[in-house]
């Protein structure tokens, strides 16, 4: 049952509901309004029995008659539904309607005055409901005892029950109807903070948005803060693991520097090949410490990230200005005013300092950075003067763990680590030959 | 040159000593936050080389009090948090340059000089006065071309006066930056040094005004 749809549960459970409910109402209706039906046809038959008792009279012979029949015609018709009988000295007065039939009255003493209710068969197989009175005659009529009954068919009576119940059906079913609309448009509304929430965790998962929030129904709301309580717990589980994996990165690099200290002794020493072994081992541990650390560095935060590119390519050149590497260089900039890229601040000076100072190492005279947007991106152009890069090996130069240039200490990863970091960002590092040089080409999403 | 190495790895320190020395610098160390901040902040240094990660005192609140003091000696930056965005941090602090551990002590030694030079409103790495040529990089010294054979005492003595050869250098000084403090000779030791230099290069290079100090000849204009 746990996999079917709440909406689903709730109008199934609700239209049965409805369905149950009128279906009672139907059915006590129904019952009252036949209750209601023999209740009337009672007191009428009760009023005809006063008639027919009124009209008893004497006649010459001293033979009880009804002088005064009732004024309903189907008293006159042979079967009409509408009967009564006399049973008096031992002679059985009955109307015209009861044919030769006798309504077989039950053996039973009343006292005067007193009545009974019977359902009697009737002529021509009907079901009779009968009111038996019986009575003194007066002295004027020779005080005998007398049973009166006056009886209606009760199909008559059943006819207008069955007529009212389909009457009453339509307009049951139109409620039933109106009812489960009003019950589906309920659980649309009640539902809908229901579809928020799940837009809003999209949301969290694509980046577009950090936190569930608080403006939900107040059914909702312990949810959502249980939820965004997860996240939170998560990010800074993701924070300490990512800091973790920094200090651990951090902490090899000063044994990596003795190590090198090692190997220069070794140089020294004249064990040229074991210097130069243990300066390659330590260029390429340092290659994944770095990779590392940029990994535990990248923001969880980078859907929603922006950052202006002329800020960070100011600090970027900053640093290479004043640096020994960059500083004798001449650095040509070139920036559409206003760009910015959906990125850290951290990760695009990450990237853009890795392919500065690349650049700035490699070129002879001069650098040149130009930024413009291109359709919903942002193109950064680094290129320098320098020798470039021998053809055909452009692209082992971005791949994992290659170095551009092996004999130039320290410039090893870089180049593989900002691509690997562009990447993650949503972009690309592009590299080509220079005339002469190298052209780096950063592409990055717009903010 | 004198140059304060601040490092609290004694490895790695007495590896950049070793390494500075080697390129006829004059290396102090020192492995505590506190005390380079007070060897910075009193003493005269061409150069000092920082770790980031110290004891006591970190290396840019260091850098930052020398910078607010008016200290204004050149400082390369060494560190194991390699970020990008700490460089820019290091480099708005104050610092002249900034390596990235582990690197080659090629790396480090070629900075340092040019940090030096630069300092000095130097660039080129070949430095000249008069008929005298100094070679930084190559530490050599040449007279109307023809090569020099110095000591590194001498040459360190050289190229502290090429570097400040728009000015005239007090015994004092020159001292300072070819010994340090902690063993400074006395003033006939320096006196020493320069007669035997007069006595390769010859007269009308090494200058002397009494009661002053010591020049480059001949000495440029002061800017």
């Amino acid at each position: 049952m746990t996999s079917y749809s709440l909406r689903l549960r709730l109008l199934v459970t609700g239209a049965v509901s409805v369905l149950i409910a009128l279906g009672v109402a139907a059915v006590g209706i129904a019952l009252l309004f036949s209750a209601h039906v023999e209740r009337r046809a009672l007191a009428e038959l009760s009023v005809q029995l006063d008639q027919v008792l009124s009209g008893v009279e004497r006649d010459a012979d001293g033979l009880l008659y009804l002088s005064n029949t009732p004024a309903d015609p189907r008293f006159e018709r042979p079967f009409g539904g509408l009967y009564w009988q006399i049973s008096v000295d031992g002679r059985l007065l009955r109307s015209r309607s009861l044919w030769d039939h006798e309504i077989p009255l039950p053996i039973d003493e009343l006292p005067d005055g007193g009545e009974h209710v019977h359902t009697l068969e009737g002529p021509d197989g009907q079901s009779l409901l009968t009111v038996e009175r019986s009575v003194i005659l007066p002295p004027r009529l020779g005080e005998t005892g007398m049973r009166a009954a006056v009886a209606v068919d009760q199909a008559e009576l059943q006819k207008a029950s069955r007529d009212f119940a389909s009457d009453l059906l339509p307009y049951l079913l139109i409620l039933a109807a109106v009812l489960i609309l009003a019950m589906a448009a309920q659980i649309a509304i009640g539902l809908r903070p229901l579809g928020r929430v799940e837009a809003r965790v999209g949301d969290i998962r694509s980046g577009r948005s950090q936190r569930l929030g608080e403006d939900f129904p107040a059914e909702v709301i312990p949810l959502a803060t249980e939820v965004d309580a997860l996240l939170s717990e998560r990010e800074e589980e993701i924070s300490r693991a990512g800091m973790r994996a920094a200090d651990l990165a951090h902490g090899f690099k000063t044994p990596l520097q003795a190590m090198l200290g090692e190997a220069g002794r070794l140089r020294e020493n004249g064990q040229e090949i074991h210097a130069k072994a243990i300066e390659e081992t330590v260029e390429t541990m340092r290659g994944h410490v770095d990779r590392e650390l940029m990994r535990a560095r990248i923001s969880l935060h980078r859907e929603t990230a922006r950052c202006d590119v002329a800020d960070v390519v100011e600090a970027v050149l900053r640093v290479l200005r004043r640096s020994v590497l960059g500083g004798e260089k001449s650095w040509d900039v070139e920036l559409e005013p206003n760009l910015a890229v959906r990125a850290e601040a951290a990760d695009l000076t990450e990237i853009m300092g890795a392919v500065a100072e690349n650049a700035a190492r490699h070129a002879a005279s001069r650098i040149q950075i130009t930024a413009r947007e291109v359709g919903g991106e942002v193109g950064i152009r680094i290129e320098d003067d320098g020798p470039g890069i021998p053809p055909g090996k452009l692209a082992e130069m971005t791949r994992r763990g290659v170095r551009a240039d092996e004999s130039s200490a320290g410039s090893g990863f870089g180049l593989a680590i900002a691509s690997e970091l562009a990447e993650t960002l949503g972009g690309r590092l592009d590299l080509r030959h220079g005339t002469p040089g190298l052209s780096v080409r950063l592409t990055l999403p717009k903010a | 040159m004198r140059v304060l190495v601040v490092e609290d790895d004694t490895r790695i320190a007495s590896d950049l000593a070793a390494a500075l020395e080697n390129a006829a610098f004059r290396v102090e160390t020192c492995a505590d936050g506190e005390e380079a901040w007070f060897l910075g902040d009193t003493e005269e240094y061409d150069l000092v080389v920082l770790d980031l990660g110290l004891p006591r005192l970190d290396g840019l609140t260091i850098l930052k009090r020398w910078r607010s003091n008016g200290r204004d000696m050149p400082v390369l930056v060494l560190t194991a948090r390699g970020a990008w965005t700490e460089r820019v941090e290091g480099i708005d602090a104050g610092a002249d340059d900034y390596l990235p551990k582990p690197f080659r002590m090629e790396e480090l030694v070629a900075r340092a000089r040019a940090l030096v030079r630069r300092s000095a409103g130097r660039g080129s790495a070949q430095q000249e006065a008069g008929d005298l040529t100094l070679d930084t990089n190559r530490m050599t010294v040449t007279l109307r071309g023809v090569p020099v054979s110095v000591t590194a005492l001498e040459y360190r003595l050289l190229s502290y006066l090429m570097l400040h050869r728009d000015r005239i250098i007090p015994p004092g000084e020159l001292l300072e930056h070819l010994y340090g403090d902690e063993d400074a000779r006395e003033a006939n030791a320096l006196e020493a040094v320069v007669t035997r230099l007069r006595r390769k290069l010859g007269s009308g290079v090494l200058g002397t005004r009494r009661g002053f100090g010591y020049f480059l000849e001949p000495v440029e204009p002061e800017g």
